[in-house]
């Protein structure tokens, strides 16, 4: 905070302490889904949980920190056992790199994963590259460094049937376009297949040693992923990676995120569609909105709205007066079919006007929606077919129920 | 367009103390107007998402609406929620002789509270006994009750009256929510 708060220094104080208290969590948060997929779903309970974000000083959540110290050409440092718990200490001479390797999409090292064991008992994992019979990982100037023993990106309970460790873990890149993603695990010794679902499509992994392991492009909330896991006596596990429940997997490109919001003192929803990684330079579509709470007057709600837009990059425009601009930015060209229907009335939503019918993804409960088509496909064109719990169909073409929020209503 | 982090800090460093000032007119107490204040920032960060609007044009009344909310509930329960400062894990030190010094000016506190004052000595005798035993004397509305030979219910009843009342005497006099926010 700048010092505007010199008769006031608690201000000042307290804004650096909001300030220091955001940049952490926007950290913590910008890893999106996948390091809350490595939280909660690496060590589903009743095992011991460890938040690999507690790795402060190793590669950690993600490649940022190496990356950094990377590029600054230093060796990549061993963190200070004190930032480290026992649980996430991996204890001298327990580390092994596994025979399991997968490919780098567009070529380079291949990924390898090394175990150990820490001070505690817990199967430990690193995500890396192998490169002449050494475990390390190569930087975005291309220079491969070995990772020291004591970095581990996980550490779960051994099983046999469930799996100890399990993530998706990034290799950030400034270009998108050279962004990856590792999916890795540990699935116990009886585990006796696996497989993923990546953009919706479904592919085995291949098991070495209950380990997998599969180099991926792009961020992981971008392919969807859901691994499934099938054990001796036949038992399965589904776990979804880096999905939260407003992202939605476009076919080719990056996900996008369903957003809802409201206006102050106006009775109704407003949605929109924005990339899931979100950052100021992000694409956004305009904001539809529709009466769908209340009532605070007389009107009735409607069951459901939506509109078809089709965007491309320079697209912008102006909202109603009270919800800004949206801007498409560089996003790819796409038409978006996006609003809101009540789960009570409204089972299903297809979209129709692309070469198939386009099955709409909903927000579970909320009801907010969003199907993507090519952006070859004219909005003006797209009929969205919706059927209705009580089994009756119905085909609408062109906005439905989309108003515009007044502002005489706001405080 | 939800609102980012610079914004709030942008939003911070414009409106932090207009609210101090205008929580404190509201709560007579500089340590807890600036609670209030953080309080709000930190639940306009965490409701970050929610926003809707241009974060310069929009924001100040978004963020005053927050506060009102604090206010309302700092009204109802008497204390101020700190909940979002402690989810960030935001505290703070005591306010310094000269802080609270500051925060009375700004507020206009000494004015407010001779207002105040006079409002209460021209307001009718019930009611300003009434007062003067629960705000100042801080008594129990069960010893309202008893001193005055009245039931509980009516205690209450006469309390909230008689601080209505006082509200709409001094409420000319406050400066209002646009002029904190400008």
């Amino acid at each position: 905070m700048p010092e505007t708060f010199h008769d006031l220094p608690i201000l000042g104080e307290l804004g650096d302490a909001l300030d220091t208290a955001m940049a952490r969590e926007t950290e913590d948060e910008a890893p999106a889904s996948a390091s809350q997929s490595r939280a909660r779903r690496r060590f589903p309970n009743p095992f011991r949980t460890l938040a690999i974000a507690l790795l402060l000083a190793g590669l950690g959540t993600s490649t940022a920190a190496a990356t950094l110290t990377v590029l600054r050409g230093s060796p990549i440092p061993v963190p200070r056992k004190v930032d480290l718990q026992a649980d996430m200490t991996p204890k001298l001479g327990t580390g092994q790199v596994l025979g399991v390797r997968a490919d780098q999409p567009g070529g380079g090292a291949p990924y390898a994963l090394r175990t150990s064991r820490s001070e505690t008992g817990l199967a430990c994992v690193t995500v890396g590259q192998s490169q002449d019979g050494r475990f390390g990982v190569v930087g975005t100037d291309g220079a491969f460094r070995d990772l020291p023993a004591e970095i581990i990106d996980g550490c779960g309970q051994p099983t046999k049937s469930a799996p100890a460790v399990m993530g998706a873990r990034v290799f950030d890149d400034p270009e998108r376009a050279a962004v990856r993603t590792v999916l890795y695990g540990l699935g116990g010794s009886d585990l006796e297949r696996a497989s993923v679902r990546v953009r919706g499509a479904w592919q085995p992994l291949e098991v070495t040693d209950g380990a997998f392991l599969l180099g991926l492009r792009d961020y992981p909330e971008d392919s969807g992923l859901v691994v499934k896991l099938d054990y001796a006596g036949g038992t399965s596990s589904s776990h979804p990676l880096g999905i939260a429940p407003t992202t939605v997997v476009d076919p080719t490109g990056p996900a996008w995120r369903i957003q809802g919001g409201s206006v102050a003192g106006w009775s109704g929803l407003c949605v929109s569609v924005g990339a899931a990684r979100y950052d100021e330079r992000s694409p956004r579509s305009p904001q539809l909105c529709g009466r769908t709470r209340g009532p605070r007057d007389s009107r009735p709600t409607d069951d459901y709205f939506f509109g078809a837009r089709t965007l491309r990059p320079g697209d912008a425009g102006g909202n109603a007066a009270s919800l800004g601009r949206w801007a498409w930015r560089d996003g790819p060209p796409r038409t978006m079919v996006y609003g809101y229907a009540d789960p009570k009335e409204v089972e299903a939503i297809r979209v129709l006007g692309g070469l198939r019918p386009v099955k709409a993804t909903r927000i579970a409960g909320n009801g907010q929606f969003l199907a993507i088509l090519p952006a070859t496909v004219d909005a003006s064109d797209v009929t969205a077919e919706l059927t209705f719990t009580d089994g009756s169909t119905r085909r609408l073409t062109g906005d439905q129920n989309v108003i515009t929020p007044t502002r005489e209503r706001t405080r | 367009m939800p609102l980012l982090p610079s914004d709030i800090s942008r939003l911070y460093e414009a409106h932090a103390r207009g609210l101090v000032a205008y929580f404190a007119r509201r709560t007579y107490d500089a340590e807890h107007a600036v609670d209030l204040t953080a309080e709000t920032f930190a639940t306009a960060f965490r409701q970050r998402a929610r926003f809707i609007g241009e974060p310069d044009r929009d924001g100040p009344r978004w963020i005053y609406g927050i506060a009102r909310n604090h206010l309302q509930t700092f009204y109802r329960d008497g204390r101020v929620e700190r909940s979002a400062m402690a989810k960030l894990g935001v505290e703070r030190r005591a306010l310094t002789e000269p802080e609270y010094e500051r925060i009375e000016e700004l507020a206009e506190l000494a004015t407010v509270r001779q207002r105040v004052a006079s409002e209460l000595a021209a307001m009718p005798d019930e009611q300003a006994r009434i007062l003067q035993m629960r705000v100042v004397d801080e008594q129990g509305y069960d010893e309202i009750a008893s001193a005055l030979q009245i039931s509980e219910q009516t205690a209450r009843a006469r309390v909230s009256r008689a601080l209505r009342s006082l509200a709409v005497r001094i409420e000319p006099f406050m400066p209002s929510e646009e002029a904190s926010r400008a």
